[in-house]
């Protein structure tokens, strides 16, 4: 029965998170903290989190997928904008309450120490995804360029400056910044500074993910991006959360996002 | 001190031949091939596992976005994304096998000379505990829902699949017909020996925003607890109709809602859409609805099926 997995293993997958605090960053973006121990100690930066909104309610019905922004001993961090009902739902939850938590899923990022600088190029709420890199990259330099669609949404700035993170500002406004998109303030940040043995990894919506790879494609850079896509289970059962990559021998195929990603290399995806 | 008395309670079931130790399986496509699962519950507590729909080739599902929430519901249209006939046996029935519970097939094609040689196919496979014919997908151009909205074609299918295998055979009907009774008979009459229902409802969900449909596919299947009530009237007006035995399924989530189907005439229930909300579902099925046997003095699960009082 080898393949077989025992019980004492098993339970620790689907475990608990009590809310120790909640704070609102911005009309819509929200911060969790909570207390779960088994998550903190075994993620690694670009896993994800399933979270169960509700044990006896069915609308909302499916968990939803998060990054762990931030880990401080037996605590995990969740950044969120409410975006729809089940971020809505999330952000009028109680500190004292708890939440079922399934992980850690996915694949993270390669952590492989063969590079100098990381660049960690985020868009939104794609800072999510790649605070703790910067926390794992510390003997490394790290540049981070944050996009926000304006100053009162920027995300991540000051705990990243607090790492002694290089940060970049771009704001779709110009209030803070760059004024313009991640992408460009990337190109710009590439042309100016000369930097050797680079790694990018990045986090945001598909549109600035598809620049980012192009940019990292002509310049030679590797680049690992998190992609997000609607997903039921997390676990690679449903096969819902599909995205078209490139194979080896150049055919087109189907990966799970959850379980082959959510982290891929950026020359695999098909930029659509 | 008061002493706990736990009575014992029979959960086995014989389904058609299949001998479960309780009536609790999991629902084709909501489980892979089972290895998925394998983090998160203890396999062999299971009754039986139905596997994801294997078609003869390979096939790699629809485009995204497969997936979207609705009220107390999910639509997809994955699409019948799998491995392959070849590569299941290769790679996947291992595994399975290994677990040591009835593990039941759940197969697809285009037309009927395909399940005809799937079925053949897998005559040479041990550990295969029966055959479910999903004729009920409805997200695929050819085949699959098809065979199940018409009577004619759901009885042509399952004599065809009959001649070619002696394994049980399980029909899967869809709920988009106006009477699951004829295509229950149907299926019956062609040898079935018993029968699976729900399959997803048609449905379609529309983002206002940007007026595109919420799924690359544009229509897709609802399931969830939005379908359940459907689910029990066909179950408990099949289960007064025919003589095989049912396997209910639509929107179960806690043993209460198993316990529904079990009394409306299913022998045995699967679990679907809540294996993906919670991965142990399945398992909290089982020991809720022992919970519930010991508690109501009941010593067989048997006894419960279709045992509805109407007065």
């Amino acid at each position: 029965m080898k393949n077989i997995k025992s019980k004492a293993y098993i339970e620790k997958r689907v475990t608990i998170g009590k809310i120790v605090s909640k704070t609102q960053l911005s009309p819509e973006h929200f911060q969790i903290e909570l207390f779960c121990p088994y998550i903190a100690q075994n993620i690694i930066p670009g896993q994800f989190i399933q979270v169960r909104l509700s044990r006896q309610l069915s609308d909302p019905l499916l968990c939803r997928p998060f990054a762990v922004y931030r880990i401080n001993d037996d605590i995990i961090n969740i950044l969120f904008k409410v975006v729809g009902k089940g971020t809505r739902f999330l952000s009028e939850k109680a500190v004292g309450d708890k939440l079922d938590i399934t992980g850690p899923l996915g694949n993270g990022f390669p952590l492989r120490d063969d590079f100098e600088t990381a660049l960690l190029i985020a868009g939104g709420m794609g800072v999510a995804a790649l605070f703790q890199l910067a926390v794992e990259f510390a003997h490394h330099k790290v540049i981070a360029m944050l996009g926000a669609c304006s100053q009162d949404r920027l995300l991540g700035r000051d705990d990243l400056l607090s790492l002694g993170v290089d940060v970049h500002i771009a704001t779709d406004d110009g209030s803070c910044g760059y004024k313009g998109m991640v992408s460009e303030l990337f190109e710009e940040i590439l042309s100016k500074e000369s930097l050797s043995s680079c790694r990018i990894f990045s986090c945001g919506p598909k549109p600035m993910l598809k620049a980012v790879a192009q940019i990292a494609k002509e310049n030679n850079i590797p680049a690992y991006v998190s992609l997000e896509e609607r997903m039921a289970c997390g676990i690679g059962a449903c096969m819902g959360c599909a995205c078209e990559v490139v194979s080896p021998d150049g055919n087109i195929q189907y990966k799970m996002v959850c379980t082959d990603g959510p982290v891929f290399n950026s020359q695999e995806i098909v930029w659509k | 001190m008061e002493v706990e008395r736990k009575t014992n309670v029979n959960l086995c079931v014989d389904l058609a031949g299949i001998k479960m130790k309780n009536p609790i399986m999991v629902a084709s496509g909501t489980f892979g091939y089972g290895e998925e699962y394998s983090n998160f519950i203890d396999l062999r507590e299971l009754g039986a596992i139905v596997t994801k729909s294997i078609t003869l080739l390979p096939k790699a599902g629809n485009l995204p976005p497969r997936i979207a929430e609705t009220p107390s519901g999910i639509l997809n249209a994955i699409g019948l994304q799998n491995v392959g006939l070849e590569k299941f046996i290769s790679d996947k029935m291992p595994f399975l096998r290994e677990i040591g519970i009835p593990i039941i097939v759940s197969i697809s094609g285009e037309d009927i000379s395909e399940y005809v040689e799937i079925a053949q196919r897998l005559n040479d496979v041990p550990d295969v505990a029966a055959l479910e014919l999903n004729v009920s997908c409805p997200n695929v151009s050819k085949g699959g829902m098809l065979f199940g909205l018409n009577q004619q074609m759901t009885y042509n299918l399952v004599s065809s699949v009959r001649c070619a295998t002696k394994l049980p055979i399980i029909a899967k009907l869809s709920p988009n017909v106006t009477s699951i009774v004829e295509i229950a008979l149907s299926a019956e009459e062609a040898g079935a020996d018993a029968l699976s229902l729900i399959n997803t409802l048609l449905g379609m969900a529309i983002d206002v925003n940007t007026r595109r449909p919420k799924l690359g596919n544009i229509t897709g299947g609802l399931s969830g607890p939005a379908i359940r009530p459907i689910a029990i009237r066909m179950v408990w007006q099949v289960f007064n109709m025919v003589k095989i035995p049912l396997i209910g399924m639509g929107g179960i989530m806690t043993a209460e809602d198993a316990l529904e189907f079990i009394i409306a005439g299913a022998k045995s229930v699967s679990i679907g859409t809540a294996n993906f909300v919670n991965p142990t579902s399945a398992v909290e099925v089982i020991s809720g609805i022992r919970e519930y046997l010991q508690k109501k003095g009941i010593a067989d699960v048997n006894t419960l099926v279709g045992n509805l009082d109407l007065l």
